[in-house]
């Protein structure tokens, strides 16, 4: 986060306070939260906890946001080799339709010239056997994935 | 319809179910031979281990759904309920429950021995169809932040998940329930003795949206600073959220949505939800702002629930480029109805407050009332006071102030307190409820609403 503050706190009758938290990230965007406190809550520490999970939760939203756009990737607060280590734990512990979500849009990526085979296979952190099976497999995945979108019936 | 029996302790899947004697040793057992309408007893003896993935498919509709009920095995059927029956996947595996079926008394407990990322409960209705669970836990077991709860699906279109008196346990951070489809919870909640969670729920895939709405459910068992929804997992889905008299984890920082809302589609309406003794919390969130239960800066003679006086504080987010009238605004829910019984010519008033020398104008605040304006039909009418007054009005006139008020108001905390109200003037055509929205069309603005609606 390039700063966070807590612009307005609104005291309630019982003891408690509305919060209002601005984050600004590191692309300069401003994100408010707003909560509850009560009592004897300690604001600032809250904001800190805060602007430390906002800050990853927003990098995460940006991976999805970037996996969801069949294009070269678009980056506010990633680089590419964030990215690529993100995807790679996506994958990794990734189930059913995502781990087919994933895998077709770094094979699209790679024949699209947007990432090369050694950078993928830096981020697996494989040697070129291994990358070239776990290659193999996302290929075989996107194939099958794209299968099912372009199914239509008779 | 057939009756078939579940009973661990001396069941085996090669008898055929019927009495007690010949029954099943595994739920799955009876999934596979039962048929619509079925009744399913489960023995309150049945203590269940399978170390593979299990998958429960009742074979039913919506109209015919099949009943799996713990019961006591004293007797053949049994006449009295029993909600101890146990099932325990002890292994990296899941166990996928689909079909059409009412559930009572079971404690499912995934991962306990042996499980891993892939010990997930997968709760998935056939399409239109519901699982409805009732006196049952569901626990996370397993140390693995993969493991997933999921209630209803991603894909089956008009599915309903209803828990009624169910509780969730979580086993590890990063644990969360992926919700699909429509999902009802009523009481229950998170069982004491979990791990605390940094996010509650999140939606599936997919565009299948997701309606959730839950209703005296404990979340005290729920991390502090836990978020309770991770808006942003899936951006296709269309998603409500309505939490109403539920309780939050004592002296609660987190937020209902994890970061900022990102879209039009996304709306939370918590209700009467709180970590103190209240009966008037609020909380609404969309992409246009927030609006909060406000108890300092309140209307002398407004609204209140009998002890304390009660504004809305409504805040509008940073968007000058969005809040272009008459497009979108900020709404507020419904007012607090009133019924009506005049048909003549009424005034609806709501007072708002706002700190600023600059008066509101009728392009940035204004009230929409919904009335039965046509004789002989329950059609509602609408009318606002905005620019364009309303159906057919010029919304390209000039903006104009909106009336200036001299309601009293306590204003701590306010630099230049600003009174004005909102009017609108009507003739219904017959009796019924008068029911009023305020809409905020301001980047960055705060206004506070009396949500009592005064009518003359």
């Amino acid at each position: 986060m390039q700063s966070s503050s807590i612009v307005k706190v609104w005291p309630q009758a019982d003891g408690s306070a509305w919060v209002i938290e601005e984050h600004v990230d590191e692309a300069g965007e401003a994100h408010r939260r707003q909560y509850k406190a009560a009592a004897g809550v300690n604001h600032n520490a809250v904001l800190t906890a805060r602007a430390t999970r906002l800050d990853e939760i927003l990098r995460r939203n940006e991976m999805r946001r970037i996996l969801s756009e069949e294009r070269p990737p678009v980056f506010k607060l990633l680089n590419g080799a964030q990215l690529l280590a993100r995807l790679r734990e996506l994958y990794r512990d990734g189930k059913a339709e995502q781990v087919a979500r994933v895998a077709t849009w770094l094979m699209n990526r790679l024949d699209a010239g947007d990432v090369t085979d050694l950078q993928l296979r830096t981020a697996f952190g494989l040697t070129v056997t291994q990358w070239n099976t776990l290659k193999a497999k996302m290929q075989a995945l996107r194939a099958d994935w794209q299968a099912v979108e372009q199914a239509a019936g008779e | 319809m057939t009756t078939l029996y579940v009973r661990s302790t001396d069941g085996s899947d090669a008898d055929n179910g019927t009495t007690w004697v010949l029954a099943k040793a595994s739920i799955a057992g009876a999934a596979a031979i039962d048929v619509a309408g079925d009744v399913i007893y489960v023995s309150d003896a049945h203590a269940e281990v399978q170390t593979t993935a299990q998958s429960w498919a009742f074979a039913a509709t919506r109209a015919n759904p099949v009943r799996i009920i713990g019961g006591d095995d004293a007797a053949e059927p049994p006449t009295s309920a029993a909600a101890t029956w146990t099932f325990n996947l002890n292994a990296s595996a899941a166990l996928t429950i689909s079909g059409c079926a009412y559930i009572y008394g079971g404690t499912i407990t995934l991962g306990a021995t042996g499980g891993g990322t892939g010990s997930d409960l997968t709760i998935q209705p056939a399409v239109d169809c519901f699982l409805n669970f009732e006196n049952c836990k569901f626990r996370m077991a397993a140390t693995s932040a993969g493991a997933t709860l999921s209630l209803g699906s991603a894909s089956a279109t008009q599915n309903e998940t209803r828990l009624e008196n169910t509780t969730i346990r979580f086993g590890a951070l990063g644990q969360l329930i992926n919700i699909g489809g429509k999902v009802i919870w009523n009481q229950g909640g998170i069982e004491a003795g979990g791990t605390a969670l940094d996010t509650l729920f999140m939606t599936h895939g997919g565009g299948r949206g997701a309606d959730w709405q839950f209703t005296g459910v404990d979340l005290s068992g729920l991390g502090s600073t836990c978020d309770l929804v991770d808006n942003a997992t899936n951006t296709g889905s269309t998603s409500r959220f309505v939490l109403r008299n539920c309780r939050l984890p004592d002296s609660w920082t987190g937020t209902v949505f994890d970061a900022p809302p990102q879209g039009g589609n996304w709306r939370s309406e918590i209700h009467n939800t709180d970590f103190a003794d209240t009966t008037y919390s609020f909380y609404i969130e969309d992409y246009f702002g927030t609006i909060v239960d406000e108890t300092t800066v309140v209307r002398t003679g407004g609204a209140s629930d009998g002890t304390t006086p009660i504004s809305w504080r409504l805040t509008t987010a940073n968007l000058a480029t969005a809040f272009q009238y008459p497009t979108l605004a900020l709404e507020t829910p419904e007012l607090p109805a009133r019924w009506n019984t005049t048909l003549s010519a009424i005034t609806v008033t709501v007072e708002i407050l706002h700190d600023s020398v600059t008066a509101l104008t009728n392009k940035e605040v204004w009230l929409e009332l919904c009335y039965l304006g046509v004789a002989g039909r329950p059609l509602a009418l609408f009318k606002e006071d905005d620019a364009a007054g309303d159906n057919g009005g010029n919304l390209l006139a000039a903006a104009a102030d909106q009336t200036a008020s001299s309601a009293a108001w306590t204003t701590t905390g306010l630099t230049n307190p600003h009174k004005q109200k909102l009017a609108v003037t009507v003739t219904p055509a017959e009796i019924g409820y008068l029911q009023a929205r305020v809409h905020l069309s301001k980047s960055n603005y705060t206004v506070f609403v009396d949500p009592l609606l005064t009518v003359s």
